[in-house]
This record gives structure tokens, sequence and C-alpha cells, in this order.
């Protein structure tokens, strides 16, 4: 994608934000100052960074970056519409994740630098500690117990470990693809996996189980080991069903969300409610009642939208998320190296299959695991995590570019 | 790196795939269950809606308001009591309690809610309280009531009549009642103290899952004439009961039992019967009959013995293109499923085949049945919502018939009827008989265990200006031929007058 073709996109996001937060701005009859100076903020952070980024980037692939500050618009309206307190927090968290994908960007330029078995020992054994901490010092939310509360803010240690996930596997299968030799990746993967389990994140086990599975295969073409793996996976899956009893109610809630109203169907059956209340274009921003449905604001955002905004704004969510499995798809395949290569079809699937599996659990097409919608969901960390994941696709996009111009110049 | 290229883009395709079916599924899933998601009675935005807005009318075909709304929005019923009774699960009640009535499944259009945008967007800017839309249901109230009327006598039952050639539900009532206008009494009050469910708010013509008796024998007849070649030339030999063993449940040719025999045996209290017997009711039996003889008299042994010419297997196949364990999702009505269950051997297959073993129908879906034989083999989708005027008077949606499936060719279709004629004209059905008209018909006696058996009866008047078809249950009533045969006669023959 050329630039200037899509800067002039962001433009949409303008209008989108403006008319959005115009909307909230004047919903309580008096004129709220404070709505617009969010949308102004925020379009400051997208449009800064943007500039900064075509500048120091030529190729810069701005379509991508356009796609999640969309992405991030629609869920910012949401959160300043819920409660602008969160919008605010949310706010911050979009301009730290912004800042760090600026900096992973211009700080590595050259992914293949990275790719070093001692670095990635050091990122294995520090991950794997930084995913036990909850364990140590956590707090239960929702049923896991997946989180750090550091005062000011809480981390989920889950969210930023995919990051160090995909880097170990591009690490190892780069160069490796004998099991053997991928001993030390498999240990590390199997103690995430372990660990995540314990603390009853299975919503993020789903997600680093499709991961792995897609970068192994990626790497290695064999069929059979991979779905041996699935296999195994499927059975951890029913070893869980049968001893959390937990997950029995999801899976309960899931075949019938109406007949366990009152117990586990309870959020399942007013995310449905919600969306089929909204029709085709919504109840209008402000007039739904999106309080009732639990998670409204960080997992359950889809339904909230699709109330306020209408089922078309949700398929647009939808289609968002498919252009940006596009973008990231032809940025793994146009890669020159195996380990760029697997960078960004780790990035790519972890966003595609986060995206699915929670789009998927609302609109009752699979059980409900609780994980945040990439970008639109309201928390910090799957923000922070999401952008990172975006600056290494980016990273790989202008990889490409320069070997393509060097290619025409010879 | 070709490789890596051609396995990633397998990886990238299976999660386009996954995108391709969430999308697909949601929009399925919008369609099949969407407005019920919505009006559900949990939905807040329903009750929130309610207390914005002045619900809309609900009326009969023939303009009598059945349900309307005064100035302050409460919710004022007809004036007749045993109308308001007779159609109670037809409207449905302003508390939720039976979520299937039209104040329920129609309450999108009743509060307003299908407005289009540019009706949401003048509602923001306009202060008055807003009014629904008037809901023109296919019942006919004074049909309703009248056949309401013939089940007072009884412990409970229902009686569904559809015009067979577009759905459309005339009577759906349901014995006992409960009247919507005092509904709130099974509400619990500050003690916690509701009156006691006493089933009145079960809709038995969708909710109700019956043993069918022979009325079954229908599908058992279709799938005979379907899968059995000549098999109206058939000769049912019925000598007396069949014998299967106690073990196993095969049948047992050899073994004869004379009905001298078997009728001594009935009145004997100490018997202890040798083997499994599949009999006949009161123990007629017929030598031999036709298939058509057989269906007209009901004869369970002659059902039994094509059961086993059939298996199991074709007569679920039949069972299933009727409808019968299929998981309905008609826009306008909840009709629970029906269901049929394979007998392991021989012995349950000949019961299941006759309607007892572990079969099960609900009455409408039994008036599908019938109607889907009458109009040549199509089974039209059930329709309850005739009209929607919105309060400008436009009529934003109208009648849509479908047919939801088409269980028997136009030939097996007019061979079904020939035998359900036979039924009304020298059978068991003999009591549904009107003169000047041809009514097809079948009656079933279903044994439940309780003090009397369930009496069936369903069919329709083979009439282009006149295409009514019925099922009755009446729950203890009997027999089939003695008591709801009588009854679909009075309800179809008012029909015919009231045109």
């Amino acid at each position: 994608m050329k630039r200037g073709r899509t800067g002039g996109l962001l433009s949409l996001i303008v209008v989108f934000e403006l008319s959005a937060f115009a909307l909230l701005a004047f919903r309580n009859g008096a004129l709220d100052p404070d709505a617009f100076i969010t949308a102004g903020i925020l379009f400051a952070v997208f449009a800064g960074s943007y500039a900064l980024l075509t500048a120091a980037f030529r190729h810069l692939d701005g379509f991508l970056l356009i796609i999640v500050y969309a992405l991030i618009s629609v869920g910012m309206v949401v959160q300043y519409r819920i409660n602008p307190d969160i919008a605010y927090k949310q706010l911050i968290a979009v301009a730290i994740g912004v800042a760090a994908m600026a900096f992973v960007m211009i700080f590595f330029r050259k992914p293949e630098r990275l790719n070093s078995l001692k670095l990635c020992a050091v990122v294995m054994v520090g991950a794997a500690g930084f995913l036990a901490l909850p364990l140590a010092i956590g707090s239960v939310q929702g049923g896991a117990k997946n989180w750090i509360d550091l005062g000011f803010f809480s981390l989920q240690p889950g969210e930023l470990v995919k990051i160090a996930l995909i880097y170990a596997l591009a690490v190892y299968l780069s160069e490796r693809t004998k099991l053997k030799k991928l001993i030390p990746v498999g240990v590390f993967v199997l103690c995430l996996m372990a660990l995540l389990v314990l603390e009853r994140d299975l919503g993020a086990a789903l997600i680093y189980a499709g991961v792995i599975a897609a970068m192994y295969y990626a790497a290695t073409g064999n069929v059979w080991i991979t779905a041996a793996g699935l296999g195994v996976g499927a059975g951890a899956a029913a070893l869980c069903y049968a001893l959390f009893s937990h997950v029995r109610a999801r899976v309960a809630a899931w075949k019938n969300p109406w007949s366990s109203y009152y117990g586990g169907g309870y959020q399942i059956a007013q995310g449905l409610m919600a969306i089929a209340s909204g029709g085709l274009f919504g109840l209008g921003l402000n007039l739904g009642m999106p309080k009732v449905i639990p998670a409204y604001h960080t997992d359950y955002i889809f339904a909230v939208i699709c109330e306020e905004m209408g089922i078309i704004v949700g398929f647009c969510v939808i289609a968002l998320y498919v252009l940006l499995l596009i973008r990231g798809m032809s940025i793994a395949l146009d890669a020159s190296d195996r380990f760029s290569a697997l960078l960004a079809l780790g990035c790519t699937v972890y966003i595609a299959l986060q995206a699915f599996i929670i789009l998927g659990g609302i609109i009752k097409l699979i059980p409900l695991t609780g994980v945040t919608l990439p970008f639109v969901s309201y928390g910090g960390s799957s923000m922070l995590t999401g952008l990172v994941a975006i600056a290494i696709l980016e990273v790989v996009a202008a990889q490409n570019g320069r070997r393509r111009e060097g290619e025409r110049e010879f | 790196m070709k490789a890596f290229r051609k396995n990633a883009r397998a990886v990238f395709a299976v999660t386009l795939a996954l995108f391709a079916l969430l999308s697909g599924y949601f929009v399925y899933a919008l369609r099949t269950y969407g407005t019920r998601w919505q009006t559900n009675p949990y939905n807040v935005r329903v009750q929130n809606q309610k207390s914005a807005v002045i619900a809309g009318d609900i009326k009969d075909r023939n303009g009598i308001v059945l349900v309307t709304s005064d100035a302050e929005g409460g919710r004022v019923y007809a004036n007749s009591r045993t109308l308001r009774k007779a159609l109670a699960h037809v409207t449905g009640d302003n508390y939720g309690l039976t979520s299937t009535g039209a104040e329920s499944f129609f309450a999108n259009y009743l509060l307003g809610m299908d407005n289009g945008l540019f009706d949401t967007i003048g509602k923001v800017f306009s202060s008055e309280k807003q009014r629904g839309s008037d809901v023109v249901l296919t019942v006919d109230a004074e049909l309703t009531k009248y056949a309401y009327g013939l089940l007072s006598d009884y412990a409970g039952g229902a009686i569904v009549v559809m015009n067979y050639k577009t759905g459309e539900i005339l009577v759906m009532t349901s014995s006992p009642s409960f009247d919507p206008e005092t509904a709130d009494e099974y509400l619990p009050d500050e003690e916690g103290n509701a009156k006691e469910d006493d089933g009145a708010l079960v809709n038995r013509a969708t909710a109700g899952q019956y043993t069918p008796g022979s009325v079954f024998k229908i599908i058992t007849a279709a799938a005979a004439i379907r899968y059995l070649p000549n098999a109206m030339d058939l000769t049912l030999s019925c000598g007396g009961p069949l014998a299967f063993d106690k073990q196993t449940g095969a049948f047992l040719e050899a073994v004869d039992i004379t009905p001298e025999e078997d009728k001594r045996n009935r009145s004997d209290p100490d018997y202890v019967p040798e083997y499994l017997l599949v009999r006949d009711y009161q123990s007629s039996y017929h030598d031999e009959l036709t298939l058509k003889q057989a269906f007209a008299k009901s004869c369970n042994v002659s059902f039994a013995r094509l059961s086993m010419m059939l298996g199991s297997d074709k007569i679920a196949s039949m069972a299933r293109s009727f409808g019968i364990g299929e998981d309905f999702t008609f826009p306008d009505v909840a009709l629970y499923s029906s269901s049929y269950v394979k007998g392991k051997n021989q012995y349950e297959t000949a019961w299941s085949a006759v309607g007892q073993h572990k079969d099960i129908l609900t009455p409408l879906n039994l008036c599908m049945i019938s109607a889907a034989i009458a109009n040549d083999g199509a089974m039209m989708e059930p329709k309850l919502l005739k009209r929607v005027v919105n309060s400008s008077n436009y009529i934003t949606a109208s009648l849509q018939t479908a047919v939801y499936a088409t269980p028997l060719t136009k030939d097996e279709a007019a061979l079904m009827r020939e035998l359900m004629q036979a039924v009304v004209e020298s059978g068991t059905g003999t009591a549904a008989k009107i003169s000047g008209y041809t009514v097809c018909g079948k009656t079933g006696t279903a044994q439940t265990g309780k003090a009397e058996d369930d009496a069936w009866f369903t069919g329709f008047v083979y009439d282009d200006d006149h295409p009514y078809a019925i099922a009755v249950i009446v729950e203890q009533g009997g027999s089939g031929g003695g008591t709801a045969a009588p009854i679909a006669k009075k309800v179809l023959k008012k029909a015919i007058e009231l045109g």
C-alpha cells in the first residue's frame, strides 16, 4: 500500500469519532467538553504516531495501522459512553501502547538481530516466571487468578507473555524442525500451558494452543504431529471439563443459556438479548441498556456495540479483523526469512484467534471463554500486547519493503 | 521458504474459514432466533419499553379486539371471561408468565421496537408518548371460544384448527386455561406466595407432549405406502394377538392365541401372560384386512405386522419427514419437539408403530401432519401473525406463507386421503362425518396409565373453500372415536358455518 492513500482513511476515523463523541457530549442536555477533549487527544495520538511512523518508515503498512486505530476508536466511544472515567484510563493505555509500538518499531528495525538462542533463553525464563507471578501474588477476577494488582493499575501477565511465546517459537522453529531440537521450547510451552490452567485462564490457554499449532504447522508442514498436538490439547480440554465445575457450567450455559438463566447462562442470555434488541441499526448511542450485561466494557463489548450501534457496525468490526488478518497474512507471506515470517504469522494468528474466540462465545457459536476483544475491549495489558504485536508486523512489513526496493535497484 | 509459504497459506485459510463460519452463523442465528432473543421475557429492554410506549392492540382475524391499552398504557382485555380464557395462550399475559403468547412473542411490534431508522430518529425529537403497532392474528376468536367450550367437561386438552393451504392457525386453545386479566395471581406476592401452578399456564397445543396412540398409524401407513410395493393390495391377517418373546422381544410366529382365549385371559385377574403381546383395542380382532380396512378399523395387530415388514428405520425416516424429532424454529409459534424413539426389538417397534412405546406428539404437530396430507403433501409453516399495522396506519408486516417441508408426494398424499376418508366413512371415526362434505381423519386412544385413556382425533375437511385441518386431544376423554371425533365434527362444522 502506497503512503498517502492510507492517510486519507484517517479522516474517516475523525468523522466517526467526532459524530460519536458529539452525541455523547450532548447526552445529558448540557454540553460536556470532556467528550471533545477525549476525542481530540485520541486523534492527536493517532495522527501524531501515524505521521511519525510514516516519516520514519518509508515502507510502513499504513493500512494495518488504520485498521487498528479504527478498532481502538470504536472501543473508546463505547468506553466513554459507559463511563468517562473508564475511557480516560483506556486513553492512557492507548497512549502507552502506541508509544510502546513506536518504540519497538524504531529500536528493533532489524528483527534478525533478535534471532539468538541466548536471548531466547533469557526471554523464556523471564516469561515463565512472569506468568507464574499471579499464582504467588495475584488476585482472582471472574473465576481466574491471572492478575497482579500494582495499585494504580493491574497487570495481566497472560497477555504480555503471548509476545514472548511467539518470539520463542519463531527463534526455535526458524532453524529447527526436528522434535529433539525443539525440546527447550517444548518445555517452555508446556510450562506456560500448565501455568494458565493452574490460573484457570482457559481462554488464554486456548489462544496459546492455537498459536503454537499454527506456528508449528507453518514451520514444519507436519500434519500428523500438529494433529496429534491438537488431539492432546482436546484431551486436556476434556480433562478440564471433567475437573473444573466452572468449565462444565460454561458448556451447559452455551448449550442452553435460557435454562440456566440465573446460573451460568445469565451473561450469554443478556448478550444475545442485547444484540437482538439493537437490530440492524442499533438502538442508538446512549439509548440502550448495556449495563445489564456482565463485563459490558471488557469481554462483552461486542454485544454493547451491536445493541447501540447496530448489527451492521458489529459486522464492520468483524470485517476489520478479517482485513487485519489479510494484511498480516500478506506481510508474513512476503517475508524473506523464516524468522520474520514466523513472527508475523504468530502475531496475526494470535489477534485473529482471540477475536474469534470471544466473538464466537458471545454469539453462542462456541462455549464462552472470557478473553478481551483485541484493541476494542477495556484493558491495558491487552491493548499493550496487541499494539506490540502490530509493531512486530510493521517491522516485518518495513523490512519486506526495503528488500523489494533493493530488488528493483539491481 | 516455498514450503513455508504453502503451510502458512493453509494456516491462514483455516483462520479465514473460522471468520466465515462466525459471520455465517451470526446471520443464521439472528434470522432464526433474533426475534425470540429480543422478545424474551427476561429482556429488561422490553420491560423498559413497556413503560415508555403505549402497547398496540391484539385483534383476531375479523377485527375483534382481544387486548388493548388504556390511556395510561395498562392492558385491557376482552369483556367475555370465556373468550379471554379460550385465547389466553394465544394472547399471552402482560407479566411474562407465558413466554410464547402474542404479548411476548410479538412484543417487538406491539411496543414499536420494529420501527425503522427514521422512526427511531423521530422518536428522539418527539416528547409525546409513542404508540406501538397493532397486531392482527390469524385466529378466529368466536370459533376458538366455541372450541374451548367443548373441552370444559374434561380434565384437560387442546384443539388446533389450521387452514391447510396457508398454515394460518384459526383455533389454538388449551384447557385448563387462565384469565390473563387476573394472571398476576400467579406472581408471588410480598410474602412470596403465588397461586398454585395448576398447569393452566402451559399451552398444551404447542407444549403438550402427549402419547399419540393410534393417530400415529398415519405415519406408519405413510411409510408403508412409500416403502412397501403395492401397499394398498396387501392383506394383513389379524386372527388374534401377536406374541413376542419375553426376554428378546422377538416375534414368535408359531404361537397362536385365538381371540376367545385372549378375551378369557383379559377377564381373568390371576392370568400371568406367558408372552409379550400386541393386542387390539378391547380384543376385537378382524381376520384378513387390507391396509385401508386395517387403518379404518385401527387394527393394532395389522400395524404390528406392517412394522415388522418396514423395520423401525423406515418408520423413523417417515416420522422425521413429518417433523417428528425436529427442533422447530417457526417465526410465529414456539412449538415443542415431538419424538419417535426406535424400538430395540420387534416388540418395541410394533408398539412404536401404533403410537405407544416412547412416541410423543404435540397437538399442533399432529394438525400440521393432517394438513400436509390434505395439501397434497406440502406441510405449511404454522402462522399466527396476519398483519401488523403501525400507529400511522401503515401495514408494516403481513402474512408470509411458507412451505415448511414436503413429507409426501402428491400421489402418496392422495392414497393417505383415501385411507383417512375410510376412517370417517366406515371406520372408527364415523362420529366426525359432516353431511355434504368430505371429511378425512384418524382416531386415537392413547394408554397413558391414567384412569381413562387420552382421546385423539385429527383430520380435515377436504374442500377448497373450507380447507380446515384439525387436531383434538381430550385428556382422559375415553376413546378417540367416542369423545374426540364428535368434538372435531362440531368445531369443523362451526368453522364451515363461520366461513
